[in-house]
């Protein structure tokens, strides 16, 4: 058998002892060891049996243990069987449960249960609080909760008192506005200084074996009694309550081994055979182990604590993989990191984790297995009632190195997360041969496979593509699923990755990829609330690691993709379907590079003088999106200036000057848009100027216009307190001169960008951003009754509080505004609306400034004009004039919100937000909308359908019969197609459909009748 | 010229009779044959149309279009 296994579980009790070892509490029979039949463990079980509706106790382990069970990682394990469950009450009246008590002698309390009235006296009142009377320690309360002329009919427990001596019942209680009541008391028995948990009832459990319960022994208990101390754990135990008098004649609960710690750890150093769950199990269940991480019941494994996949010191290779296998976390009171699978390796000796089968040559994967919690993982709490521990949600963690992790055809559910990775590990085998026709590469001297696994790819000269590892012969040959077409010259390359192929992922939470490759896959409703709480189906950092997701299904996902690297994405047949969002960019902004030091001077530009400054600075990676430079003019100059990022020449900070041609140039900026005054203007790059900054790489950035002339020109602002680690630079139109006297007040912006190329069919359309702050004064509001500005940059970038005025403010004049803004081009502002608007007769009207005024901005707005709370997106298309724009003095990239009415309006509460983000998400993903079958002459347009004024194509047929054109498709949208032909013979009746554009585009055979009357 | 006999309100979807004075007459074919050219022009592509043909002197307002009484005195042919 291959494999070798061990355990970090250290022994608690045996069960082997006699009964001097143990502890009784309760009403009940035991035998404390007995050499019996039912034995897991060694030679001897315990067993017990409750005999009165009260709780029996059986503690083990030995007087003054003094165990230290406070590791917040450490869980009890123990086997019980439980032989006859209808005699116990149920779980959440502690049919059976496990205690724990810091005492080395405990003593029974109890405390009151349930209450029924005995004798309902006179006199009393609902709401009454009664004592009872009697018994030692602390006191229980009742309600009275019905009378019925003065007399007590129905009564409930207030407070369940404590009692090392039971009090008498029915009790005569005292208190309350009556006399001569008597209240039966049903009492709930415990163990001083305990903490207990409920593990089954007549209710949950059937009849079945042995089980070996895990319980988080630092977690919530179902039942706490006094102050137990968990760095001195003296007793360990069982507990049963019946539910009623029972026989003494039968043991109903059976109980063996116990011990405390994790989990297990699968190693396989014996040889190059995968070790399964089976070889696992067989070791684990023997007689003299009995660990129980693992059971198999009917064909199922059922799981109890941590499985360790190899191990970071391992002498020798792990291979685990299994095929066809249904894996069920149990729902035990363990904590929410507890049940974990968690594959790691050595350098040199790695670990392969498999499930499932793939042939890389038809893409297929087959025989995988399905992982999973045992349910009951959608709601706030278990259906038992019993909350504050965590149940069934497992994780998988693949993300160390020196592991190779393949999931494939597999089904994941109730997985709280995993974390898998990418291992491009290359291994380079010098001097190798292969035999022509034999899948067999062999090399003429020894070289160390020891680095080599089952299923890593081969690359080489002579090696067909996508040849994989199949086995490992020898340390001088190994095979591969291809065959060599001829000798191996020289070099092998073997690498693997991480991947997730074919698999589905459901009532689960986020993957962190890590690079690592997924196809084919589907995830479908990622869990947002609690337990799990995830939001995300998975995590991309990079568009490394978003490229790698290929062919796959989000469906029903809080936000299907969280994106937090900015940069340009494909995605390859990505399919998204009733996501709240799709995307989510979660990228922000940076300002690495800037001097932020006033500019106390000018250099002036205009053609036939200074055309250009430069300013050199060191990038540290990033995505360009915006540079900003301190910018005025003089008189009225014209045309158009930019900014650019040239290759860094020269020494840096003494004479950095431009060189070649530029790697970026921003869009124009209209200089007649600029004020006299000095002020910071931002200048945005789009498309593929958005270039990756390289860490380290100096470069130079600078402003150029070549218009004007010595009346009219700009002027670029500069300081000379060495405020930055670059230098200046002015170009005349032939040469750049470095001036390290000066640096330019600048900024460079990057991130908060994320570009998706959507292709093979993916169709992404929502997107939410969550992470793009707000540069400073780049959010204000305007109440136009009192004509002031209030900046709520600080507000709307603080979650602290729900403080930022959305608009309307107020109903006494129109014009109340709210800006967003940013250096760049953005298209989309998430906010968190705290107060909803409650306004009527007022218009909120988007606008954009297009560089000679504001003009209407079409949006989509999920507020319904911040009438409606939580998180809202108002998102739109970029026009493609917008300029940048003065609001309050600051320039920036606005759009806005303006009040407008006609009569009646009014404001009973005025809209406010607690936080906002800004960002940028391009989803590039052209379909095609196409009519045909149109009568030559006849007019189009196609509109939609709940906006007539968003047209998307109006055109005149004067030749043709066909009407396509690209669409960006950002989910299904609902249009209006008209056709219409009478201005000319033969004139047609006006057609008109309706239809809706989907991700595979709109397609359209017009059919036009003609019109005789016309 | 119907064109300039007939006012066509499109944002309040009203075919008026306003030139009073010359009284001309028309007949609801021509009036429905001046419209759908109308409404065949690019600028007008956006609005719906008022009439359909029933038969050559039948027709029928639709889309919420309305035709003011004074403009009946002019029509010869059958409105609804």
């Amino acid at each position: 058998m291959p494999g070798s296994f061990t355990t970090d579980l250290t022994l608690i009790k045996a069960a082997e002892a006699t009964t001097t070892d143990y502890t009784s509490l309760g009403s009940f029979v035991y035998k404390a060891a007995l050499n019996d039949d039912l034995k897991v463990e060694g030679t001897n079980a315990t067993y017990f049996s409750a005999t009165s509706p009260n709780t029996a106790m059986m503690l083990a382990a030995t007087a003054s243990a003094n165990l230290d069970l406070s590791a917040s990682t450490t869980h009890v394990f123990v086997w019980i069987k439980n032989i006859a469950w209808p005699s116990h009450q149920t779980k959440a009246k502690q049919g059976v449960g496990y205690v724990v008590s810091s005492d080395s002698s405990p003593t029974l309390v109890s405390r009151v249960d349930t209450v029924s009235v005995s004798a309902g006296g006179t006199g009393y009142t609902v709401g009454d609080t009664l004592t009872v009377a009697g018994g030692t320690g602390t006191a229980a309360t009742i309600r009275v909760d019905t009378v019925s002329g003065g007399v007590i009919t129905a009564v409930s427990v207030i407070t369940q008192g404590l009692y090392t001596a039971k009090p008498t019942t029915p009790n005569t209680v005292t208190g309350g506005t009556g006399t001569g009541a008597s209240i039966t008391l049903l009492f709930l028995e415990a163990t001083s200084n305990s903490k207990s948990w409920f593990l089954g009832g007549s209710d949950t459990e059937s009849i079945r074996g042995w089980t070996n319960y895990a319980i988080d022994i630092n977690g919530t208990p179902d039942l706490t009694t006094q102050s137990p101390v968990l760095t001195s754990v003296d007793r360990l135990g069982v507990t049963a309550r019946a539910s009623g008098t029972i026989s003494n004649k039968v043991g109903t609960v059976v109980y063996d081994v116990s011990r405390y710690g994790t989990g297990s750890t699968i190693n396989d150093g014996t040889g190059r055979a995968p070790v399964t769950m089976a070889d696992y199990v067989a070791f684990d269940n023997a007689n003299a182990r009995a660990w129980g991480i693992v059971v198999q019941q009917e064909g199922i494994y059922f799981l109890a604590g941590k499985l360790n996949f190899g191990t970071t010191g391992q002498s020798a290779e792990t291979i685990f993989w299994d095929r066809n296998q249904t894996f069920v976390w149990q729902d035990f009171p363990v904590s929410s990191s507890h049940y974990e699978w968690k594959v790691v390796g050595a350098s040199g000796q790695e670990t392969t984790f498999q499930l499932g089968s793939y042939n890389p040559a038809t893409n297929l994967t087959s025989n995988g297995c399905t992982i999973r919690g045992s349910g009951n993982v959608s709601g706030t709490a278990r259906t038992d009632g019993v909350a504050g521990v965590a149940h069934s949600r497992w994780t998988f963690t693949a993300s160390a190195a020196n592991q190779v992790t393949k999931l494939y055809n597999s089904n994941f559910t109730e997985m709280l997360s995993a974390a898998l990775a990418y291992n491009a590990i290359s291994i380079n085998v010098t001097n190798c041969t292969s035999s022509n026709g034999s899948p067999t590469l062999t090399t003429t001297g020894s070289f160390d496979t020891s680095g080599i696994v089952v299923g890593m790819k081969v690359t080489g000269t002579n090696i067909p593509a996508n040849t994989y590892v199949s086995s490992i012969a020898s340390a001088t040959s190994l095979t591969m699923d291809k065959n060599a077409t001829g000798d191996i010259a020289g070099t092998a390359n073997f690498t693997h990755n991480n991947e997730i192929r074919g698999c589905t992922f459901s009532n689960s939470g986020a993957i962190t990829t890590n690079c690592c490759v997924i196809d084919n896959c589907t995830f479908q409703n990622v869990k947002t609330g609690a337990p799990i709480s995830a939001s995300y189906a998975i995590i991309v950092t990079s568009t490394t690691e978003g490229n790698r997701i290929t062919n796959s299904k989000f469906i029903a996902c809080n936000r299907a993709l969280k994106i937090s690297g900015s940069g340009s994405f494909t995605f390859n047949n990505l399919t998204f379907s009733a996501n709240s969002y799709d995307i989510e960019n979660a990228t922000n902004f940076a300002t690495y590079a800037s001097d932020t030091v006033a500019a106390s001077a000018s250099t002036t530009l205009n053609s036939g003088g200074t055309v250009g400054v430069g300013q050199s600075f060191t990038g540290s990676g990033g995505f360009l999106s915006a540079v900003r430079f301190f910018l005025k003019k003089t008189n009225s100059p014209t045309g158009n200036a930019v900014a650019k990022i040239y290759t860094h020449s020269g020494t840096y900070g003494t004479s950095s000057v431009p060189t070649g041609t530029a790697l970026a140039t921003s869009d124009n900026l209209n200089v007649a848009l600029l004020s006299t005054t000095q002020a910071q203007v931002p200048l945005n790059f789009s498309g593929s100027n958005k270039i990756s900054l390289i860490n380290t790489t100096n470069y130079v950035v600078t402003l150029e216009y070549s218009g004007g002339d010595g009346s009219n020109n700009i002027q670029v602002g500069y300081e000379t307190t060495n405020g930055h680690g670059g230098n200046y630079s002015t170009y005349n139109g032939t040469t750049w001169t470095a001036d390290s006297a000066k640096d330019a007040s600048f900024y460079v912006f990057t991130g908060a960008e994320i570009v998706v190329n959507a292709t093979a069919g993916s169709n992404p359309g929502t997107y939410i951003c969550t992470a793009g702050t707000f540069d400073t004064t780049s959010c204000y509001s305007y109440n136009a009754n009192t004509s002031t500005f209030v900046d709520e940059t600080t507000d709307i970038n603080s979650a602290g509080a729900n403080d930022v005025a959305l608009v309307p403010i107020q109903a006494t004049t129109q014009g109340d505004l709210i800006y967003f803004g940013h250096n760049l081009q953005f298209d989309g502002v998430t906010l968190n609306i705290g107060t909803a608007g409650n306004y009527s007769n007022i218009t909120l009207n988007w606008e954009y400034y297009n560089g000679s005024t504001w003009t209407a901005l079409t949006v989509t707005d999920t507020s319904n004009s911040f009438k409606t709370s939580g998180t809202q997106t108002i998102s739109f298309t970029k026009p493609s004039d917008w300029t940048i724009a003065y609001a309050n003095s600051v320039c920036r990239f606005w759009i806005r919100a303006r009040t407008s009415w006609s009569a009646s309006q009014s404001v009973t509460t005025a809209p406010l937000a607690t936080q906002g983000f800004i960002a940028d998400t391009t989803i590039n993903n052209s379909v095609t909308v196409a009519l045909s079958n149109i009568v030559t002459g006849s007019r189009v347009t196609i509109y939609q359908t709940s906006n007539p004024t968003n047209v998307l194509n109006q055109t005149d047929l004067t030749v043709g019969t066909t009407v396509s054109f690209g669409y960006n498709y950002l989910g299904d949208l609902d249009i209006t197609v008209r056709v219409r032909k009478s201005s000319s013979a033969p004139k047609y009746l006006p057609y008109e459909t309706t239809g809706t554009i989907e991700a595979t585009g709109f397609s359209l055979v017009v059919n036009q009748i003609t019109d005789t009357i016309a | 010229m119907i064109k300039d006999d007939f006012k066509i309100d499109f944002e309040n979807k009203k075919i008026s009779y306003t030139n009073n004075s010359n009284k001309n007459v028309y007949t609801a074919q021509e009036l429905y044959s001046y419209i759908q050219d109308l409404f065949d022009e690019p600028v007008n592509l956006k609005y719906d149309i008022p009439l359909v043909a029933k038969s050559k002197t039948n027709f029928k307002l639709i889309n919420g279009w309305r035709l003011d009484k004074n403009s009946l005195k002019y029509l010869k042919g059958n409105i609804e």
